[in-house]
């Protein structure tokens, strides 16, 4: 990425993380302003709503002007040769717009991008072969190894999402029509989660890879969730994906210890995700194994009906309405609102209402610019209102 | 949010004297990753908690009907939903015509549960014991009238827009069933349309309304996004075929136009991407009807889509909610 491109996305992350605690009443507007003006944005953005407009008309755009040729282009090489001319153009568009013109989420430098890529993809999979009679899976290859190759240069380069879910789905994509796709995805998830796990802090990383790297390593954890499921063992549903592979042949007797371990993981590895999630303190883990434990209790209900559905679904919402309930209060309950560094409130929001996060804008009525803001009391015991130091009081 | 450059700027800012270490220890403690909010996974949690409930409920109608009768059924389910909304009616402030702060974090969550629960008995006590016969669809329309009723005394944004869906269903339903009868002139895809333009320009005059008479004016953007969304559709609904069709287009261009042009001056961002994305569609559907050559209809959308990102571009500081810096 460019190097001016990293520094207006760190600067971004400061101004944004300002912005929500001036939200949340921890700041003064006077301080706000001095930390903006410390991190300036250098950039032209668009808000999310225009963005998108922006990136559906540009794509629009994009794809009526390739259509202006291909209705030309009788030949599949000539439409392959005219994607490609696309792609190119594309690219440099979205340079351009990068680079001199300091465009930065504004949604147009996105269309071109992903369209760039797109051309590129399409392009590199027609030349030479044609999908809608070729019936060997010599296309498919070829479809997952240039998006996965695609991608990875785009996400390298210019940092978008899309980019790295493209990267993470065509890569588990071909690993899928190697003939050991189960194996493969099993290894290279256990590799990539703990490394995209790290990258998503790694300080040196431009923001917009360490939140790549998330979206990576979430791709990781749902294939080594696929890759060990009963289900997805019994119907060979990672095998099928390969459409060179023959019919299975493999003796279910030599495979039965196999199941019994699938059988085993499926139920462990979410309580795992969850266990590793709350010691590390890291969100998505805790989320992942929160979705997956519930997908393993209808893997449970599909192979052993204990109970009606209607039953078993009444009693998983009261489970999960006694949980809620419980997580909360127990979390409250701990010292100054917050138990091993998880709290049950929002952390930069208007609704905080910790006594941990009342103390801290108690206190933070006492630095040098929120002093003088305000002359209401530190605090209203009746109905919680804080105030006093600038703070803003809304709670 | 967890960030290392959030993290290095926070001990920047202590540094220069801008942060106070009560607010420094906290700020560099969330961006380390050292204090982390479940609000969101609490949050999930109840909110499928709600859906898990309501959805097994109505299994069980439809399961266990045989084995534990209808008017058991009904009732258990009508004393989980009147449990649900004693304990809303409990908690509740007093009313008030102003916006409301919630007095309990699962409270909308439980005012949701119980009303559901109680639409859903009374559905199943139409469909099981029929007590308004023919006119069954005029079920739909107390369904709304109870959502919107509490929806206004408990402050509920979630449930106004239920009672909205719901009345524009009943419209759906009783121009296909009912009116049939009543005005014989219209077909059924004409009555659905003109009720749903009926609806549409009825929720637009309750925003308006809700709006002017301070009465729980923070419902209206829901009204009117509502409504709008109503009026395009059933303009949008003819623009492809029939005789009417290019007067459709005309007028889809004409609203979308004139909605993107008022929504820009009013500062409204969500109705102004719906009037432009309803005129471009009029638009592109008039000129793929006018143009013969294809080559040309391509070049022509290309060229206004380029047209109107520069646009865009050109006018999103109108909307001081969408710039984000």
């Amino acid at each position: 990425m460019r190097v001016e491109v990293v520094a207006a996305e760190r600067a971004k992350d400061v101004r944004d993380a300002a912005r929500a605690w001036h939200r949340a009443g921890f700041i003064v507007e006077e301080v706000l302003s001095r930390i903006v003006s410390l991190y300036p944005d250098d950039r032209r953005r668009l808000g999310p709503g225009f963005r998108a407009l922006a990136f559906i008309f540009a794509g629009v755009a994009a794809l009526a002007m390739v259509g202006v040729g291909l209705i030309k282009a009788t030949h599949r090489d000539a439409v392959s040769g005219l994607l490609v001319f696309w792609a190119v153009v594309m690219a440099l568009l979205t340079e351009l717009q990068r680079g001199p013109w300091k465009r930065h989420d504004a949604g147009a430098e996105s269309a071109t991008a992903t369209m760039a890529a797109l051309f590129a993809v399409v392009a590199s999979v027609i030349a030479g072969i044609d999908p809608f009679i070729d019936s060997s899976n010599e296309w498919l290859i070829r479809l997952f190894t240039s998006a996965c190759a695609i991608c990875v240069v785009a996400a390298w380069r210019w940092g978008d999402r899309l980019f790295f879910l493209g990267t993470a789905l065509s890569g588990f994509g071909l690993l899928a029509q190697t003939g050991h796709g189960r194996l493969l995805w099993l290894l290279a998830s256990l590799i990539l989660i703990p490394t995209c796990l790290r990258a998503a802090r790694h300080a040196r990383l431009a923001p917009s890879h360490r939140n790549g790297a998330m979206i990576l390593g979430a791709v990781a954890v749902v294939a080594l969730y696929g890759s060990i499921h009963i289900w997805s063992w019994d119907q060979r549903a990672i095998e099928s994906m390969d459409s060179a592979a023959p019919p299975s042949t493999s003796d279910a007797a030599a495979l039965r210890p196999f199941r019994s371990l699938s059988i085993l993981a499926t139920a462990l590895l979410p309580p795992g995700l969850l266990l590793i999630g709350w010691r590390r303190r890291e969100p998505s883990l805790l989320y992942a194994g929160l979705l997956l434990i519930g997908v393993s209790i209808a893997t449970i209900r599909l192979y052993h009906a204990i109970m009606p559905l209607s039953f078993a679904l009444i009693r998983i919402g009261a489970c999960c309405l006694a949980l809620a309930l419980w997580v909360r209060r127990w979390l409250r309950s701990g010292e100054r609102g917050e138990r091993a560094g998880y709290t049950a409130d929002p952390l930069f929001d208007r609704a905080n209402r910790t006594d941990a996060i009342q103390s801290v804008v108690a206190m933070a009525s006492f630095t040098p610019a929120a002093q003088a803001a305000s002359t209401r009391p530190a605090f209203e015991g009746s109905g919680g209102n804080f105030g006093g130091g600038g703070a803003t009081g809304n709670y | 949010m967890i960030s290392p450059d959030v993290a290095a700027a926070v001990t920047r800012l202590e540094r220069e004297g801008i942060l106070a270490p009560e607010q420094v220890r906290l700020f560099g403690r969330v961006a380390r990753g050292e204090l982390v909010s479940l609000k969101i996974a609490i949050q999930v949690l109840l909110y499928l908690g709600v859906v898990a409930l309501t959805t097994g409920v109505g299994l069980l109608f439809r399961d266990e009907i045989a084995n534990l009768g209808p008017v058991t059924i009904a009732l258990s389910v009508g004393l989980v939903a009147a449990l649900c909304l004693a304990w809303v009616t409990r908690r509740s402030p007093a009313f008030s015509t102003a916006e409301v702060a919630s007095p309990h974090f699962a409270f909308d969550y439980v005012l949701a549960l119980g009303a559901l629960l109680a639409a859903a008995d009374l559905a199943f006590i139409e469909a099981r014991f029929s007590p308004l016969g023919a006119q069954w669809a005029f079920h739909l329309l107390v369904v709304s009238a109870g959502y919107a009723a509490l929806a206004f005394r408990f402050d509920s944004r979630t449930l106004f827009a239920l009672a909205l869906t719901t009345f524009a269903a009943w419209r759906g339903v009783a121009a296909t069933s009912v009116e049939r009868v009543a005005f014989g002139f219209f077909n059924d895809t004409d009555a659905v349309r003109v009720n749903a333009l009926a609806c549409g320009i009825a929720f637009v005059v309750l925003g308006r309304m809700l709006d002017r008479r301070s009465l729980k004016a923070h419902f209206e953007p829901t009204a009117t996004h509502f409504g709008w969304l109503l009026i395009l559709q059933a303009i949008a609904w003819g623009i492809d075929s029939g005789p009417s069709a290019a007067l459709h287009r005309l007028v889809l261009m004409a609203v979308g136009g004139g909605l993107a042009w008022f929504s820009w001056r009013g500062g409204r961002f969500a109705l102004f991407v719906f009037g432009v994305l309803a005129g471009y569609l009029g638009l592109v559907v008039g000129v793929a009807d006018a143009v013969e050559d294809a080559t040309a209809i391509l070049f022509l959308v290309g060229v206004s889509a380029i047209f109107l990102v520069f646009g865009l571009a050109a006018i999103h500081r109108r909307f001081p909610r969408e710039a984000e810096e």
